[in-house]
């Protein structure tokens, strides 16, 4: 069983698909660990969802092997493999009622009436379709055909639950709503998820790790935090929220994972960055708007180009004398008006380095 | 908005009517008519529809029409069903080439495909009668059934079949479960066209008949060859009632389809109600 526990839920090794001269996935390798859930994130056309529709079987890797639970399935067929997905546009039967669309699946596992029935129920239960048994799916809102594809996915208790951008159609407040219930039905039913999303935010509101997708090439595999504050590349620091970025030079280390920069501008500041860094590499500078802060003693002098209000917190650009355009994040009132002398600092730990020279 | 009504549109419209009902309407009438020339009207009769249903000839024909119709109505479906979810999934020149190859067949006239049948069958010595009728209707039926389901197969969401492909269907199962059921409403239009134009036609079954038994199109041409008697009428109204009925039960059929598919395929009753 401990071994069991260690293995991967899914495993892709040198993964490849070609679309005629097109490549969507670049030789891909992914481990997505057991019992958790799992986000692909990155722009639209960068492969998430042909990667997803590669492991539920749905398009064939040109070359690699695919996993599932330690098993082979690479030359399985898609009725055949221990997973299901849920597809953006739900692709609901229009023909079958609710009922009958939770039922499909176990139908074709030919399962005895009596348990079909019991499962169908529980789902219907879980995901909170009481009443809307007999409903056809055109009689339902949006949210509710979410939650029937959800079911009727999650009735075959799959190894391994794909969802395909299955929020992408529901207007914001909804979308929240059903973030929340979706977590809390994985935590309840304990599968692995493995959920597509563009929405970087929607991704890191829900996983236990995510791995960044861009142009086929899998960027980045990590905890949203370690994605976020440590990331490898100038594509996830960019993709994975606002970003301050500047060129820079590496002058020196100041131990492990710290170093010393000067900006283009001539300015030379600490950072932290990915072991081995060399003296001389170029390198950018990561300063996420909500680390900056304005302080009298700052370092940085600037002027206020704009504030603008969005929800709880404030945006705030700056012109700063030597570093140039600056975007900061301000919690509450703050007294900066357009045009307002003012100083920028940030904490040492606040920077970090991304090679400049990988995409 | 309305639009101003012109006399002369008027005039042409019930003109349009007039000359298209009107024969409708005397054969309707000389159907029960008494007069044998059916000069003028003598009374009512139902003596026509008796000689017409104790004409053996007719019974005959009758029957062979519905089953060269039915026959040729199956075998349209199979090859525009199997045709059309090739077609979705063709290159676009294969899609070009094979609508050009459907659209002659609706084109060319009839006659040019049954003289050509004709030739070929005496060439291959291929017995004529019911067979050869059935495959020179289902040459230009089969068109009109590939166009009607064509439509309704490019409205096919292709995530339907992928879902139950994911949830466990193999092809065979999807297929039944799924396509099908989505396929139904342009299965049924063209199964009811190309039985109706199977039904009434005259040219294809004139040159693919033999010896054979005719069908009741062919019958009654050559009733009126011969002499045009009140019986003709009554057959008339007979096909033209029976044609409105295919028509009325098909439509019925494909407005409650959506209902019945539902009943034959999903779970009765997974909990109580």
């Amino acid at each position: 069983m401990s071994e069991a526990a260690a293995q991967p839920a899914v495993r892709l090794t040198a993964v490849e698909k070609r679309f005629g001269d097109l490549v969507a996935v670049h030789p891909l390798d992914l481990e997505i660990p057991a019992g958790g859930f799992f986000s692909i994130i990155g722009p639209s056309g960068c492969g998430k969802t042909t990667t997803l529709r590669m492991v539920a079987g749905l398009e064939r890797p040109d070359a690699g092997t695919i996993e599932v639970g330690g098993r082979d399935v690479t030359r399985l067929a898609a009725h055949r493999r221990p997973v299901n997905t849920v597809f953006q546009s739900y692709a609901l039967f229009p023909h079958l009622d609710v009922q009958a669309n939770i039922a499909f699946g176990l139908v074709e596992e030919r399962r005895p009436r009596a348990e079909i029935a019991t499962r169908v129920g529980e789902m219907i239960d879980l995901v909170h379709l009481e009443g809307r048994e007999r409903s056809r799916p055109r009689q339902l809102s949006g949210g509710q055909q979410q939650r029937v594809a959800l079911a009727r996915a999650l009735v075959k208790h799959p190894q391994v639950l794909l969802l395909d951008e299955p929020l992408g159609a529901l207007d914001f407040k909804l979308r929240k709503e059903l973030q929340v219930q979706l977590k809390e039905v994985q935590r309840r039913v304990g599968i692995t998820f493995v959920y597509v999303t563009h929405d970087q935010e929607e991704a890191f509101a829900m996983s236990d790790t995510v791995a960044v997708m861009n142009e086929g090439v899998l960027e980045q595999v990590g905890a949203p935090e370690d994605v976020y504050r440590r990331p490898r590349t100038p594509f996830v620091a960019t993709f994975v929220g606002q970003t301050n970025q500047f060129d820079a030079t590496v002058t020196g280390r100041d131990g492990e994972g710290r170093y010393r920069v000067a900006l283009a501008a001539g300015v030379e500041v600490a950072a932290g960055g990915p072991d081995g860094l060399e003296t001389g590499a170029a390198v950018q500078v990561i300063l996420r708007p909500e680390e900056l802060s304005l302080d009298a003693a700052g370092a940085h002098a600037a002027t206020v180009t704009d504030v603008s209000y969005v929800g709880p917190v404030r945006q705030v650009t700056v012109d700063a004398e030597a570093l140039g355009p600056l975007l900061l994040t301000l919690p509450g009132p703050t007294p900066v008006e357009p045009g307002g002398r003012v100083s920028v600092s940030w904490p040492e730990s606040a920077a970090w380095l991304v090679p400049a020279g990988e995409r | 908005m309305s639009v101003r009504r012109h006399p002369f549109s008027a005039t042409v419209a019930l003109l349009v009517i007039l000359f298209l009902w009107a024969p409708l309407v005397i054969v309707a009438l000389n159907s029960v008519n008494q007069d044998v020339l059916l000069a003028t009207w003598k009374g009512a009769t139902t003596h026509w529809y008796h000689q017409a249903f104790d004409n053996e000839d007719v019974r005959a024909g009758l029957r062979q029409t519905v089953t060269v119709a039915a026959a040729t109505t199956v075998l349209s479906l199979v090859l525009a069903v199997t045709a059309a979810l090739w077609w979705r999934r063709a290159s676009p020149r294969m899609r070009r080439l094979f609508d050009g190859l459907t659209y002659l067949r609706i084109m060319l006239p009839e006659v040019v495909f049954a003289v050509a049948l004709f030739l070929l069958f005496s060439r291959l010595e291929f017995p004529l009668g019911t067979t050869a009728i059935v495959i020179g209707h289902t040459v230009w039926n089969s068109a009109y059934a590939t166009l009607i389901v064509q439509a309704r197969v490019s409205t096919l969401d292709p995530a339907l079949e992928d879902a139950a492909a994911d949830l466990g269907a193999n092809p065979w199962r999807t297929f039944r479960r799924v396509t099908i059921p989505g396929l139904l409403p342009g299965i049924a239009a063209a199964a009811l066209l190309a039985f109706t134009f199977s039904f009434d036609d005259v040219v294809t079954s004139f040159y693919l008949t033999g010896a054979g038994t005719s069908t009741l199109p062919v019958v009654i041409l050559s009733m009126i060859r011969f002499r045009i008697t009140p019986e003709i009428n009554a057959i008339g109204m007979m096909v033209m009632l029976f044609t409105v009925t295919m028509f009325a039960v098909g439509f019925i059929a494909v407005t409650k389809l959506g209902r019945g598919a539902r009943r034959s395929l999903a779970l009765p009753e997974v909990r109580g109600e």
